[in-house]
């Protein structure tokens, strides 16, 4: 049966006042559409991801309310519920640091590779040979596994051998070489460096698309309300743009937030705790001292203080969008 | 097909699914079956890989109807995961302990290993085991055997030393000298390497100088960092390091600028010798030799042993503990030794070494070892994490600051002690 003959055919069924061909299409259109079968066929893959998750929480949960050390598990969930080590870790000073460099490290991770990608992005949106091959290739950082990109920075920015400080030397910029991971002043610099280079393309995808959803109408207006680039720039393409900034850098930030691969590979959270963000320090605390009980209360706190952050952020961006969702 | 025939035929699948998802006793060995897991991260590391086989093979053959399963986690890994399953009560029936000096005290002291005194008291290991062994103790018991320990070896590169007229250093003042006639060569080659990252094996490095010139920085349960032994060993290690080695060097760094020649020597493990030999260039693996280390006492460290997780049904127990057992006799310790080209802690077991020139070196300096970190040290052991942190913090001033060494190492001691932790 031909495409053209299949369409008759539907069209005849879908005719009003056909009263023969209608309920029979009808009946099968609703079993088609049952909610239960998408149900059926989701259930396993919820019910697997949510229970694993929600485990994972509950358990995580239970272990921070139980001042004990470390020991197996039915032990520990058999000691009695307490608030103590909650206490601890929010009137601990280091962990208070840990934060602060959190919030540097996320800015950074976020404000830098955010600029390169817009600059990528309003680049590759131009019309120019070789675009497609372009556009691939910037996507190369984010398909590298991140302990392959911090063992490749670590080895560029090696403060005798590597190649930054050879550039930096050859240039006349320094005389001396920059120990970039052992100096505390620098490491947090050095870690956003990977972090940047693998976060950027992200940006660049993200605001191509925008890039491309903007009309071209709007752009041939400002022009004849005498616009230049900048001003198109500042008035069409930023507010076009907003909802694709906002939402990358809110997924962005979060991803850098919980970062863990990239600074554990190359300092783990040093010298002198320099570069100990919450994320390293969750994990020191976990598997260097081995105190789950802080551990856990501070991951519960991260996972909270995120959550509400993206939940008041996302609120105010999307009010009117969202009324009723949220 | 009916609604309810889809809704049944859904839950059927997920049910199966569900179920083959869930290990069942005789997939995990539990229960009293007959297969015995085990969890290493060397399955695959030159020599291992070999050993591994036959150290199985030789116990299913003497175990009619056992059958041996090895779980390979990668390093990075491993105590992560082995902690984690030890706490879940899912740990392997024999656990590979690396690194016993700082892992084993975390893992008695929550209570996860058995105590293997009565285990211990029918073999000969406490009776001929050095006393590196008491590694493997924690709180008077033992918790485990240890089955590799090492003294470091001095590697150097003859062709640089014979080009900067002077031959290998014997003493802490002829490495200095060396290392000033290497950097009055021309070219690019550095004299000396040590690890400077943030990582133990910076710490490492440093304690090396220590031990190896007799300086003891803790005594009596207190820091002696200010002493006078210790100040000159850690300035001597100052001195290469900050004055005549790469900046910055990792130890995987640190390893290949030996092995590329661009560093003239450097104190390391001995089983690094063998990736020397197998990597080196063609041009430069001759002259790419070790020797005893420059100091009058060998320092040295130990490796890894075997414990057994506490909860297991007595069968399997008594199963894991032979395995421990075959695992230490000395066939398997002596092929352990050939296939890897190491030493063992087994008395006598590396003996195949001594027909070699390089590896008797290993073999000898092991004898003779002091390991850096005395296994009396139960505090330092427990707390290792944050004397690294606040040591490195100390060790980094040392290489990056101007301040002199005697004022930095007290100070040092000072932050120990006000972090409450004690040798």
């Amino acid at each position: 049966m031909s495409i053209t003959e299949r369409q008759n055919k539907y069209d005849v069924a879908h005719t009003p006042g056909n009263s023969k061909a209608q309920p029979v299409r009808r009946r099968k259109m609703r079993k088609a559409n049952s909610p239960w079968i998408g149900v059926a066929l989701m259930a396993p893959t919820m019910l697997w991801v949510g229970g694993t998750l929600v485990f994972a929480v509950v358990l995580l949960l239970s272990l921070s309310l139980r001042d004990v050390g470390l020991g197996p598990l039915d032990k520990v969930l058999a000691a009695p519920l307490s608030l103590v080590n909650y206490a601890e870790v929010l009137t601990n000073a280091d962990t208070w640091r840990s934060f602060g460099i959190s919030v540097v490290y996320v800015a950074g991770s976020t404000a830098i590779p955010f600029a390169i990608g817009l600059g990528t992005a309003l680049l590759l949106n131009q019309k120019m040979p070789g675009q497609r091959l372009l556009r691939t290739l910037v996507l190369v950082p984010w398909a590298v596994p991140g302990v392959t990109a911090t063992i490749a920075f670590m080895w560029m920015m090696a403060p005798t051998y590597g190649v930054v400080n050879y550039i930096l030397r050859t240039l006349g910029i320094i005389s001396t070489d920059i120990n970039w991971f052992a100096d505390d002043s620098l490491a947090l610099l050095a870690v956003i460096a990977p972090t940047s280079w693998k976060a950027f393309p992200f940006f660049t995808l993200m605001l191509l698309a925008g890039l491309q959803s903007v009309g071209k109408e709007q752009y041939e207006a400002a022009s004849m309300d005498g616009a230049g680039k900048l001003l198109k720039f500042r008035y069409v393409t930023l507010p076009a743009l907003s909802p694709f900034i906002f939402i990358s850098v809110i997924f962005n930030m979060m991803y850098a937030f919980r970062e863990f691969d990239f600074i554990y590979a190359s300092t783990r959270g040093g010298p002198a705790g320099a570069t100990e963000t919450i994320a390293v320090r969750i994990y020191n605390q976990a598997f260097e001292r081995f105190d789950l009980g802080s551990a856990a209360a501070l991951g519960i706190l991260t996972f909270a203080l995120i959550g509400a952050v993206v939940f008041f952020l996302v609120r105010k961006k999307f009010k009117g969008s969202l009324e009723g969702v949220l | 097909m009916r609604r309810r025939e889809l809704i049944v035929a859904g839950a059927a699948i997920l049910a199966g699914g569900l179920t083959a998802c869930v290990p069942t006793a005789s997939a995990n060995g539990r229960g009293g079956d007959s297969v015995l897991t085990i969890s290493t991260w060397t399955a695959k590391e030159p020599g291992l890989k070999d050993w591994w086989p036959q150290l199985i093979a030789g116990f299913e053959a003497e175990h009619g109807g056992v059958t041996v399963r090895l779980r390979e986690i990668a390093y990075a890994d491993y105590q992560q995961q082995i902690t984690t399953q030890l706490m879940a009560g899912a740990a392997p029936d024999v656990v590979h302990v690396p690194t016993p000096t700082t892992t084993l005290p975390v893992w008695a002291e929550a209570g996860f290993l058995l105590d293997m005194d009565d285990f211990l008291a029918g073999t000969d290991i406490l009776g001929s085991w050095p006393s590196t062994q008491k590694v493997m103790a924690w709180g008077g018991r033992n918790y485990g055997v240890l089955l590799v320990d090492y003294g470091y070896v001095m590697f150097y590169n003859e062709a640089v030393l014979a080009a900067a007229g002077v031959s290998v250093p014997e003493t802490p003042e002829e490495l200095l000298l060396a290392a000033q006639r290497v950097a009055a060569l021309s070219g690019d080659v550095k004299p000396f390497a040590i690890a400077a990252d943030n990582s133990a094996n910076f710490i490492r490095d440093a304690l090396v100088f220590t031990t190896g010139m007799d300086a003891q920085w803790a005594s009596d349960g207190k820091w002696a960092f200010s002493d006078p032994g210790v100040v000159k060993a850690l300035d001597l290690w100052r001195t290469l390091g900050r004055d005549y080695a790469p900046q910055g060097t990792d130890i995987a760094q640190k390893r290949e600028a030996f092995l590329t020649g661009n560093v003239a020597m450097m104190i390391e493990g001995p089983f690094y010798q063998a990736t020397v030999k197998k990597t080196a260039s063609a041009s430069l693996v001759d002259s790419l030799q070790i020797a005893k280390t420059p100091f009058a006492i060998s320092p040295g460290d130990v490796s890894h042993g075997f414990s057994v997780p506490q909860g297991l049904d007595a069968t399997k127990e008594a199963l894991a503990l032979d395995f421990v057992k075959f695992a230490t006799s000395m066939p398997m310790m002596e092929a352990y030794s050939q296939l890897v080209g190491s030493p063992v802690t087994r008395p006598g077991a590396a003996a195949a070494l001594l027909d070699d020139e390089q590896r008797a070196v290993m073999a000898n300096v092991a004898e003779n070892m002091t390991p850096i970190i005395d296994p009396s040290m139960e505090g330092l052991r427990l707390h290792y994490f944050d004397f690294t942190q606040i040591a490195g913090t100390s060790f980094h001033k040392l290489l990056m600051g101007t301040d002199d060494t005697g004022t930095i190492l007290a100070e040092l001691q000072s932050e120990l002690e006000k972090a409450g932790i004690t040798p």
